[in-house]
């Protein structure tokens, strides 16, 4: 198997496993970090796709700026982090 | 030459594949946002190694992107999450 | 918050998974199926694009198709993200978070004296490189925006220096540029979004800027989410405005 095979396939597995981990991910902050990598190995991938234009806009938007934007939509999320666990004790209670 | 700079970015794409389980385990918040920045370096070094690799020298300009904007997220984690308390975060909201 | 995560699992029902499975290997073929037996369409436009390059004013084909052929997705998307800013706007509500934000310390704010610059000037770069290589207006300005994000996240003091009834304007100025070169095309004999050659790559590079420099202020605005009126009675109007999440 040749280097740029082997790198493929690599990087195939991987985004497809980190997909399936944020989807899967139950802790929020764990989702939006594995997203940020998320982005960042999607930015790979369109450059081996020869799509530099989408991997410029990748690399922008996937890895800086919805990181950003993400990590302050949890902060205000878990602004109302406190109703949130009454909830969850309320839902073991039932 | 070409294949021995692929092969290296596919070593440093190991490296980052590693890097996922940090990110997967890591106890801390701080721990899980340094590995994504590993990906972020890594990322930078991959491509920089592609644009060789594969004589698209238009990679360099992405890997540009990328060293410039990989910093956001974790000026963000700075700012917006981490709290330098050691597990938990987001946990200076107080009830007023 | 693992620990947490681990006893909470609503979604842990087979049976209601089953559907959703189902449709997304009936996705999954389809996607297969295409790939696998691509059809009449598998040449694709590329051949067309190259056909009409020369006429269209940029030696890229990606711009050549983003801001000439299909100028009008480009000329929609300029729109579709100033409404999201004016959605964003609308949702605002003051929740303390900015007063409880420390100052940025020195590192943040070298880190940011040595990136904003420099963030700005690849994203002209980028601009620049557009018209020929892989680049143009949506990279450029995400670039910027890039730049006003870190400017927002590090509350830095250089924010206080752009004036702030600029800013509405300036998210309007490349839709409405956008909009008002595609009329004068009309005017000038074209349809409407049509440049010819002389004169195109002139009007493509204006366009881009003018593009760019709203999709970057288009950005910064949706990551900041404060509207510029409100600055002034951030404040007093909070009781009235607060979500009640903390009776």
């Amino acid at each position: 198997m040749t280097a740029v095979g082997a790198f493929d396939i690599l990087l195939c597995l991987t985004l497809i496993w980190l997909a399936w981990q944020v989807l899967a991910s139950r802790d929020p902050f764990r989702a939006v970090v594995l997203f940020i990598s998320f982005g960042m190995l999607m930015a790979l991938g369109w450059v081996r796709l020869q799509a530099p234009d989408l991997a410029l806009a990748e690399a922008a938007i996937g890895s800086g700026l919805t990181g950003a934007l993400f990590l302050s939509a949890l902060r205000k999320v878990i602004g109302g982090k406190k109703d949130e666990r009454r909830l969850d004790r309320d839902e073991e209670a039932q | 030459m070409s294949a021995f700079y692929i092969s290296l970015a596919l070593v440093l794409l190991l490296s980052v594949a590693a890097g996922l389980i940090r990110i997967l385990q890591g106890p801390t918040a701080a721990d899980r946002m340094m590995a994504a920045q590993l990906f972020g370096t890594c990322g930078v070094a991959i491509l920089l190694l592609l644009a060789r690799g594969l004589e698209a020298l238009i990679v360099e300009d992405v890997a540009l992107v990328f060293a410039l904007l990989a910093v956001l997220s974790s000026v963000a984690f700075v700012r917006r999450a981490w709290t330098g308390k050691a597990d938990d975060w987001g946990e200076e909201h107080d009830d007023t | 918050m693992t620990k947490v995560g681990k006893e909470r699992t609503p979604h842990n029902r087979g049976w209601q998974r089953l559907p959703i499975m189902a449709l997304l290997l009936l996705f999954l073929a389809a996607l297969a199926r295409a790939y696998l037996f691509p059809g009449a369409s598998a040449a694709g436009l590329a051949a067309r694009v190259d056909a009409s390059l020369a006429a269209g004013g940029v030696g890229s084909r990606v711009t050549a198709v983003l801001l000439n052929f299909r100028a009008y997705d480009t000329l929609l998307e300029c729109f579709v993200l100033l409404l999201g800013v004016m959605v964003v706007w609308s949702l605002w509500r003051p929740d303390g978070a900015e007063s409880r934000e420390p100052a940025a310390g020195a590192i943040l704010a070298s880190l940011e004296r040595l990136l904003v610059p420099l963030m700005i000037m690849v994203g002209s770069y980028l601009l620049w490189a557009g018209s020929d290589r892989a680049g143009g207006a949506f990279q450029a300005g995400a670039i910027l925006g890039g730049a006003g994000v870190l400017l927002l996240l590090d509350s830095s003091p250089l924010l206080k220096v752009f004036p702030k009834r600029g800013l509405v304007p300036g998210l309007c100025l490349g839709p409405l540029f956008f909009l008002s070169a595609s009329i004068a095309a009309m005017a000038w004999g074209g349809n409407f979004l049509e440049y010819r050659s002389p004169e195109a790559a002139l009007i493509i590079i204006a366009l881009e800027g003018a593009a760019a420099f709203s999709i970057g202020l288009c950005l910064a605005a949706l990551f900041g989410g404060r509207p510029p009126e409100r600055e002034a009675g951030d404040g007093r109007d909070r009781p009235s405005r607060d979500r009640g999440e903390f009776r």
